[in-house]
């Protein structure tokens, strides 16, 4: 067992910081904490990918000159998590701004708060 | 050298991308809002043609977007079903915007109006992309361009509980698509593949082997947990009434009518393409998913016979239609698949066309929303009511409009299964549910109020809200005409899509 | 006599629960039974009541249900994650003929010696185009919500957004200055040398887009928005920004076309061209988050 965890440590170690990033999500009633809670998250699944990829001796995969003798690691987790960095900053920045303009709105920026507030204004 | 035709596809979804980059830079709001929908009629026109071309030859075949073949380089698939929904799509988006077009131009700033379009042009991209995509990560990428745009639509009338609703609906699919990711990562993980073909092939040969169980077990159920998230499956759906209820009409008939969809059909190709519907059946999957559908027909009609807010209430029958749909797919065979599918398309024209005539029934009341203020404005608009009752009684599944064939469809595909007597128990069960919401909201809006309650409710309607609605009356006869197709005509539709289903 | 008023009753009594103010005392209608009278109007304070009432109860339940599944959730992924491949070997399934065609082929194929920028821009160009349209609808939606407009801007805003100017204008702030007269160019420098070599080394449009960025939001910084919008108009900025974009499209889009149809290869030194379009965005993309989320404008 603990060998096992010692060999998978990188997943295990996202799988836990995924749970952090989770329960943040789920649980904070403060909106700004709900996206520091999504951007764990996130980064959990980066650091996931990455090590996928990973070669034990591996280098970077610059082949260049080098030719195919040196031992690459592969390149196709270190682009998913590219565009998987790329996503979650476009998502923060709107879900910021969003935030934002309802603090200015409201004044608050607790969920429950927020939501008794919407109640009674839709009535 | 191929056909011609088989780069339409692709032309399509660049033809969308473009169109909403230019239109971010377009000064005029009302300028966007025609080269939008001539985007939209465009792709309309191309997709029957790859659809013509597809069905014809009984084909669907694989685009390679770049030089290389699969596995190397992402492409995209084409069959007559996606065509079919392509086309559907698209023109979906047009006659929703159509019908929405005047509360549009009332609840957007006119300097934010181009903005709108950017986002509708690009979630058409998003949801053609969905359609066709023969990769897994793209669709995740497009599954994030999907939600961003979604959001942007809900938010564009910009009140303080848009920007709540909005928030909401953010967090709760940035749950779904992590999910999603976090599926995708463990399945790249046993398999090493991206795209669908050699991903199957992958996938059989894990299953088969046994090695990797667990993993593999957890990434399918993460995979249809996230989308199921996304398209408001039934323990999910409580973002689902305040975001679709509270935006403006055009974005409440394109996200309901849909981006829901665009996962389901997402989802949908997963199961078929590259799970197949044998593995899923083993693993229960799609028991599950029965289960959650079925209980969604019933919660959502709960929810929305409980509502007196019309558009709050055609958003908790969103939830029931999806209840139907994840049901189908749940049955685990191909008739199930088909039958949703029928659904899918139903859904598509009958949800704008509520939406739209809600939207404008509460317009000549005034923007009065809940039904005791609606009372008779039927007769202000006569257009809006027979669009609003042609929608609800297919909705309910009356013969001759679409919904009672893709109940009859249902009910057929259940027959075979071992779930046949509790599927027939639901379906009839949340038919009667949907009438006992759907019947009381056609006679509010077919009775006439007495003469002080009328005024008074006429005392906040402009006159330029009474005026007749040209582009709103041609989208709802359009879609009018469309569920009469569909209800009548249906035999040709369905052949196509079981030919897509067979060649998915 | 008696009959008609039978009829009134009944018609009264479908009139009523059309308009949803009073349960039917039909036994078929059941379900209407539930839903809450609603006439006589409940007083506010009453209705205040149930609503908070109501929000109480889902705020209860919701923790205790938010923590199951967070719980369960851990365990399944902990599960998947303890009886996945093991980490870093060459054998693992993942590292199949795939990721070795990219590093033996990718420089031939495509022209780049760096196989995650081949991967990213040739062989899964269209996953980078998508990514490219979520940098666009991020700013987009960000402008849409931020852009001072009547809705979220009132005058007090304005007023203290003027004295905010005057004071930086009048305090010179001299570290800041000097420090960003030598460093902007420099930054400038390096953002083109990232761009032009990601080709060959770590680096590309994306990593080089946002340096450039940086230093834009730097040179704002210290000389404040009036000088910015000497170099830098809305306009300009949106020119620039769309004209990366559609470059970036019309030259994918002609690179699939000549791709899927098998037509000689006209297209060779694309790479570069791509890469400098899609810096182009990311570079407007950092900066528009910067100006947005600090003063509403460009």
């Amino acid at each position: 067992m603990l060998e096992t965890v010692l060999q998978n440590r990188f997943a295990v170690t996202a799988v836990i910081l995924f749970g952090i990033g989770f329960t943040n999500l789920l649980l904070q009633q403060n909106l700004l904490k709900k996206v520091v809670g999504f951007n764990i998250m996130d980064s959990a699944v980066f650091l996931l990918l990455a090590s996928l990829g990973y070669i034990e001796g591996g280098i970077a995969p610059i082949v260049g000159d080098r030719g195919f003798d040196p031992l690459y690691i592969n390149p196709i987790p270190s682009g998913l998590v590219l565009t998987g960095i790329v996503v979650s900053v476009s998502i923060t920045a709107f879900s910021l701004a969003l935030i934002q303009r309802i603090y200015r709105h409201y004044g608050t920026i607790e969920l429950r708060e927020l939501l008794e507030r919407a109640k009674k204004e839709e009535d | 050298m191929r056909p011609f035709v088989e780069n339409f596809p692709f032309f399509c979804i660049f033809l969308a991308i473009l169109a909403g980059v230019l239109s971010a830079v377009i000064p005029k709001g009302r300028i966007a809002y025609q080269m939008t929908l001539c985007v939209s009629g465009i792709i309309a026109v191309l997709s029957a043609l790859v659809l013509d071309y597809v069905f014809r030859n009984d084909l669907s075949f694989t685009y390679t977007m770049g030089r290389f073949i699969a596995p190397y380089g992402n492409a995209i698939k084409c069959g007559p079903l996606q065509a079919l929904l392509a086309m559907a799509f698209s023109a979906v988006v047009a006659m929703s915007l159509m019908g929405g077009r005047r509360d549009l131009f009332h609840d957007v700033l006119p300097e934010k109006q181009r903005f709108y379009f950017t986002m509708v042009n690009l979630l058409e991209a998003g949801l053609l992309s969905l359609v066709y995509t023969n990769d897994v990560f793209t669709g995740y990428v497009f599954i994030e361009i999907s939600t961003i745009t979604a959001c942007a639509l809900v938010m564009a009338k910009d009140t303080g509980t848009n920007l709540i609703a909005t928030i909401r609906y953010l967090f709760m699919s940035l749950l779904g698509s992590s999910l999603f990711l976090v599926g995708l990562t463990f399945l790249n993980s046993i398999t090493g593949y991206l795209l669908m073909p050699s991903l199957s092939e992958a996938v059989q040969k894990v299953a088969a082997s046994g090695e990797y169980q667990v993993p593999l077990t957890v990434a399918v159920g993460l995979i249809m947990a996230g989308l199921g998230i996304k398209s408001a499956m039934f323990p999910f759906h409580l973002w689902l009434p305040d975001a679709h209820g509270g935006a403006t009409t055009a974005s409440s008939a394109i996200l309901s009518g849909l981006v829901l969809k665009g996962y389901i059909v997402l989802m949908m190709t997963l199961m078929i393409r590259v799970f197949t519907l044998d593995l899923m059946v083993e693993m229960g999957v799609t028991n599950v998913i029965l289960i959650f559908g079925l209980l969604g027909m019933v919660f959502g009609s709960l929810g929305a016979i409980r509502e007196y807010h019309v558009k709050r209430m055609l958003a908790y029958s969103s939830v029931a239609q999806i209840g139907y749909i994840f049901m189908g797919l749940g049955l685990g065979t191909t008739a199930g698949v088909v039958a949703s599918c029928f659904h899918i398309l139903v859904h598509a024209c009958c949800k704008p066309l509520l939406f739209c005539c809600a939207g404008r029934l509460s317009a000549v009341s005034g923007h009065h929303r809940s039904l005791k203020n609606l009372r008779g404005s039927a007769y202000r608009d006569v257009g809006a009511g027979i669009g609003f009752t042609v929608g609800a009684l297919s909705m309910i599944g009356i013969p001759l409009f679409g919904g009672f064939v893709s109940k009859l469809y249902f009910a057929s595909a259940s027959l075979p299964t071992n779930q046949t007597a509790l599927t027939l128990f639901t379906i009839a069960l949340s038919t009667v549910l949907n009438a006992l919401y759907y019947v009381p909201a056609l006679l509010a809006i077919w009775l006439k109020p007495s003469a002080e309650d009328e005024a008074a409710v006429l005392a906040d309607a402009t006159p330029d809200q009474l005026s007749f609605d040209r582009s709103f009356t041609t989208a709802a006869t359009i879609l009018t005409l469309a569920i009469f197709v569909l209800g009548i005509f249906y035999h040709p539709i369905t052949s196509v899509i079981e030919a897509g289903v067979r060649l998915i | 006599m008696n009959n008609s008023s039978e009829k009134q009753n009944w018609r009264k009594r479908i009139v009523s629960w059309v308009d949803g103010d009073r349960e039917p005392k039909d036994q078929t209608l059941f379900v209407m039974e539930r839903r809450q009278p609603r006439f006589p109007r409940p007083s506010e304070e009453e209705r205040e009541k149930r609503e908070k009432s109501h929000l109480k109860k889902f705020f209860n339940w919701y923790p205790i249900a938010a923590t199951i599944i967070c719980v369960s959730l851990i365990g399944i992924l902990m599960a998947a994650a303890l009886s996945m491949p093991t980490f870093g070997q060459a054998d693992n399934p993942i590292n199949n003929e795939v990721s070795e065609h990219y590093l033996e082929h990718g420089e031939e194929e495509t022209g780049s010696a760096n196989a995650v920028t081949a991967m990213i821009l040739s062989y899964r160009g269209f996953d980078t185009l998508g990514e490219s349209c979520v940098l666009f609808l991020a700013v987009v939606s960000v402008m849409m919500l931020l852009l001072r407009d009547e809705k979220n801007t009132d005058e007090h805003d304005l007023q203290k957004m003027r004295s905010e100017d005057i004071i930086a204008e009048e305090h010179h702030d001299i570290i800041l200055k000097q420090a960003a007269r030598f460093l902007v160019p420099c930054i400038f420098l390096f953002a083109i040398y990232v761009l032009l070599n990601g080709e060959t080394s770590p680096g590309g449009g994306f990593s080089g887009g946002t340096i450039l960025g940086a230093g834009l939001i730097l040179f704002s910084s210290a000389y404040g928005p009036g000088n910015m919008r000497m170099i830098l108009t809305y306009e300009t900025y949106s020119a620039v920004r769309t004209f990366g974009l559609v470059l970036y499209i019309t030259l994918y889009g002609a690179y699939i076309f000549i791709g899927a149809n098998n037509l000689p290869n006209y297209l060779e030194g694309m790479t570069l061209l791509i890469d400098l379009a899609v810096g182009l965005v990311v570079a407007c993309t950092v900066y528009g988050f910067y100006a947005m989320f600090a003063r509403g404008e460009i």
